[in-house]
C-alpha cells in the first residue's frame, strides 16, 4: 500500500521499530509473566529511550522536543504497538497538560520530565466520574497558599509510583475545574488498591485517595475554571495514539498468525490452505488496512487543519482501530486453536490487551456520540 | 582528513527477491529499497573516525536513480556531513561505479575511502578493488578492524584461515566486512537533521565519465527449486550416505 511515506518518516518507523525490537522485546515475557516492570528496568529502558531521541517524541520543539508532525507521531506509536503496553509506555510522551506550566514549573515539573528523571501520572476518572468527566467530585478548597484536596481519584495509570500527578479537582467554593500537580510524598495523598485486571501486564492502574492534601499555589497549572481544558489538552493526542496503538498491535497479531498457518499442519496440509481460515486472514488484513488509512487520513487531517478541528475524524480513527483490532485479535486467538488460548504466544496477551483501547480515552459510545454530534449538528443534543 | 562512503540503494534485506517473469531482471517496483548492510557499516567506521577526531568530513556517495537520494539521506542520519549523488537512469556495472568514484575521489580529495566489501543485490565483490586499481592507491578489503595510524592504516582482514593484518600507506581504499562494527541507531533528532544537510547532484558527463554497461544479462532466472529433503533412521545410515550418495566425505 503506498501512503506516501517519506524516506524521512520511513526512517522514524525502523528507529521505533528496531528499539522495540532490541531494547523492549527481551523483556516482554517476564513484565508479561510477572505482571511486574521492575523499577531499575524502568529507569534503564527510559534512559535509552531517550538516548535515541524517542522519549518525548510528542513534544513540540519549543521545549526542545522535536516538534513533529501528527503523521509521524502515528508512524512512531504505530510500532510501539507491537511490543506489551508497559513496555511500550517506556517510550514516554508526556501529557500536553506540562505545557502548561509556567515560570518556575517549567525547571521544577516540566524539564524533569522531558529529561526522563520524573514520570507522571494524569488523574481524572473517579468512582462517580467516568465518561462524565465534568462530574468530577474532588475538592480543591482555598487554604493559605495554596489547595487542600480531598476525594479520590481510581484507574489512574501508574498512580503507585509517578513522581508527579497531575489531579483534575473542582474548587469547592465556586466549582471551577483546576488542574494541579501533587508530588509523590505529598502529606495526605495516600495510595488505595492497585486494581486487579485483564490485562496490560506489569501496567499498575491505582486508586488515589486524597484526604486534606495540601498542594502549594505554585503547583496549580493555569487558572481556575481551565481546569478541564488543561487536562483534556491531549484528548486528540490521546485518541489518535490509541488508535495508532490498535493498528500496530493488530498488524504484530496478523503477522503472527501468518507465520503460524505456513508451519501448523492438521488434515496433511498446512492450516493455510484451508479456505475457511484463508477467508478469515483476508479480513484481517482488510480490516486492518481500512482502519490503518482512516488513521493516516486522520493524522494528516490533524496536521492540515489543526488537531482541535480535526476531533470528528480522530474519533472515527479511534472507534475504527479498536474495534478493528477486538475482532482481529479474536480471530487470531481461533486460527491458532488451543495455542491462542496459551499464554505461551502473544496472541493470547493481544486478546486481553486489545479489550482496553475500546474502553480508555473515551469509550466506543462516546466516539459514537462525538461523530453523531458532529453530522446531526447540536440541535439533536440539547 | 575526508573520508569518502561510497553507499548503494538495494533491495531491502528482508525481501524476498523475485525475478522479473520476462527473465531481465529481479523485480524492483513497489519493493522496498534500503542501504546495502555494508555501506551502513562503512558510515559507521567513517562516523567513529570522525568522533576520535582522526576524519574531519565524512562525504556520502551514491551513484544512480533519482531515489537513491533517500539513501543518502539515510547516510546524513547516520551522521555523513554532506552527500553526493552522481544520477543516471543507465545500469551501473562495478566498473562504471568504481570510475565514477575515482572521478569524485579527484574531485574531492578523501585520503579515505570505506566501501562496503559487495552489494547484497548482485553480490559482485568487485567495486572497492576497482576503486584501488583505478586510483593506485593500497586496498585493505574485508575489514574487521581498523587502525590509523600517524600517515598508515592497519587493517585487520577477515580471511578464511581468521584474520590477517596489513599495514597500508594513505590515501587508501577499505572494504567493510560485517564485524567491523555494529552500526548505532540512526536517533530521532539525526533523522530530522539530516534534510538540512547538504546533498548535490552531478551528471556522470560532468565527471567526464563514460557508463555505458559493457556486460550484457543474457538471462536472469531462479535459482533450481530446492528438492525435498531425506529422513534417515540414525547417524551410520548418515554417514553412510554422505560417502555414498551424497559424496561429501570420504
Ligand atoms: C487500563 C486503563 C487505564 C486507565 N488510565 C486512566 C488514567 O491514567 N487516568 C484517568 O483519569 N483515567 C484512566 N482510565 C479511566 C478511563 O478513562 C475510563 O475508564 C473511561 O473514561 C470510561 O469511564 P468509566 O470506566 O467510568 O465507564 P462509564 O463512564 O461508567 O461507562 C460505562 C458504560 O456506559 C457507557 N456510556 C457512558 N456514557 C454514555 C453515553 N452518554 N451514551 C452512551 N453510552 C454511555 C460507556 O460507553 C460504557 O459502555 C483508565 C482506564 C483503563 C481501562
Amino acid at each position: 500500500m503506498d501512503y506516501g511515506i517519506s524516506e524521512e518518516f520511513t526512517q522514524l518507523q525502523k528507529l521505533t521499530r528496531d528499539f522495540v525490537e532490541k531494547e523492549l522485546r527481551p523483556h516482554e515475557e517476564a513484565v508479561e509473566r510477572s505482571d511486574h516492570l521492575p523499577a531499575e528496568l524502568r529507569a534503564q529502558l527510559r534512559k535509552k529511550a531517550l538516548e535515541v531521541g524517542l522519549y518525548g517524541y510528542n513534544m513540540p520543539e519549543e521545549v526542545g522536543g522535536p516538534g513533529l508532525t501528527w503523521f509521524a507521531q502515528v508512524l512512531i506509536r504505530e510500532q510501539l504497538g507491537r511490543i506489551a503496553i508497559a513496555l511500550a509506555d517506556m517510550v514516554g510522551r508526556p501529557p500536553k497538560a506540562f505545557l502548561s506550566c509556567q515560570g518556575a514549573q517549567r525547571e521544577r515539573f516540566l524539564m524533569p520530565v522531558l529529561r526522563a528523571e520524573k514520570t507522571w501520572a494524569f488523574a481524572l476518572t473517579e468512582p462517580g466520574a467516568g465518561s462524565d468527566a465534568a462530574s468530577i467530585k474532588t475538592r480543591a478548597t482555598r487554604s493559605d497558599g495554596g489547595w487542600r484536596l480531598n476525594g479520590t481519584k481510581h484507574f489512574i495509570s501508574h498512580g503507585d509510583f509517578a513522581d508527579l500527578v497531575i489531579v483534575i479537582a473542582k474548587t469547592a467554593d465556586d466549582n471551577l475545574p483546576l488542574a494541579l500537580i501533587v508530588e509523590h510524598d505529598t502529606p495526605g495523598f495516600k495510595l488505595g488498591r492497585i486494581h486487579p485486571k485483564m490485562g496490560w501486564r506489569g501496567y499498575p492502574v491505582a486508586e488515589l485517595l486524597f484526604e486534606d492534601a495540601f498542594v502549594p499555589e505554585a503547583h496549580v497549572l493555569g487558572n481556575p475554571g481551565q481546569g478541564l481544558r488543561i487536562g483534556l489538552s491531549q484528548i486528540g493526542e490521546a485518541r489518535i495514539g490509541v488508535a495508532a496503538h490498535c493498528v500496530g498491535m493488530a498488524q504484530r497479531a496478523l503477522d503472527y498468525v501468518l507465520e503460524h498457518v505456513k508451519v501448523r499442519r492438521q488434515f496433511g496440509q498446512p492450516l493455510g490452505k484451508f479456505q475457511g481460515l484463508q477467508w478469515m486472514l483476508a479480513d484481517m488484513a482488510l480490516e486492518i488496512e481500512q482502519s490503518r488509512a482512516l488513521l493516516y487520513a486522520a493524522a494528516r487531517s490533524m496536521d492540515s487543519i489543526g488537531e482541535s478541528n480535526a476531533r470528528t475524524v480522530i474519533s472515527m480513527a479511534k472507534l475504527s482501530a479498536s474495534e478493528m483490532l477486538g475482532r482481529v485479535a479474536d480471530r487470531a486467538v481461533q486460527i491458532m486453536g488451543g495455542a491462542g488460548y496459551m499464554a505461551e504466544s502473544p496472541i493470547e496477551m493481544i486478546y486481553r490487551d486489545a479489550r482496553a483501547f475500546r474502553i480508555g480515552e473515551g469509550t466506543s459510545e462516546i466516539q459514537k456520540s462525538q461523530i453523531a454530534r458532529a453530522i446531526l449538528g447540536k440541535d439533536m443534543f440539547i | 582528513m575526508k573520508v569518502l562512503v561510497p553507499v548503494k540503494r538495494v533491495v531491502d534485506y528482508n525481501v524476498k527477491v523475485r525475478v522479473k517473469s520476462d527473465g531481465t531482471g529481479v523485480e524492483t517496483a513497489n519493493v522496498k529499497m534500503s542501504m546495502n548492510p555494508f555501506d551502513e557499516i562503512s558510515i559507521e567506521e567513517a562516523i567513529r573516525l570522525r568522533e576520535a577526531g582522526i576524519a574531519t568530513e565524512v562525504i556520502a556517495v551514491s551513484c544512480g536513480v533519482a531515489a537513491c537520494q533517500e539513501t543518502l539521506r539515510t547516510a546524513l542520519a547516520i551522521g555523513a556531513d554532506r552527500a553526493i549523488l552522481v544520477e543516471t537512469d543507465v545500469e551501473l556495472q562495478p566498473l562504471a561505479v568504481a570510475k565514477l568514484l575515482k572521478a569524485v575521489v579527484d574531485k574531492e580529495g578523501p585520503k579515505l575511502a570505506i566501501v562496503g566489501k559487495q552489494a547484497i543485490d548482485d553480490d559482485c565483490n568487485q567495486t572497492g578493488q576497482m576503486l584501488a586499481a583505478l586510483l593506485g592507491w593500497p586496498q585493505g578489503t574485508f575489514a574487521n578492524k581498523i587502525t590509523v595510524e600517524g600517515e598508515k592504516l592497519r587493517v585487520a582482514r577477515e580471511v578464511d584461515g581468521g584474520l590477517e593484518t596489513v599495514i597500508l600507506n594513505l590515501p587508501a581504499v577499505i572494504t567493510s566486512d560485517l564485524r567491523l562494527n555494529e552500526p548505532r541507531y540512526v536517533t530521532l533528532p539525526n533523522i530530522m537533521k539530516a534534510k538540512k544537510k547538504p546533498l548535490e547532484i552531478i551528471k556522470p558527463d560532468a565527471l567526464g565519465v563514460d557508463v555505458t554497461p559493457r556486460l550484457v544479462t543474457l538471462k536472469v532466472v531462479e535459482p533450481p527449486k530446492r528438492k525435498g529433503g531425506l529422513k534417515v533412521p540414525d547417524v551410520q545410515t548418515l554417514v553412510m550416505k554422505l560417502r555414498t550418495e551424497a559424496k561429501v566425505i570420504e
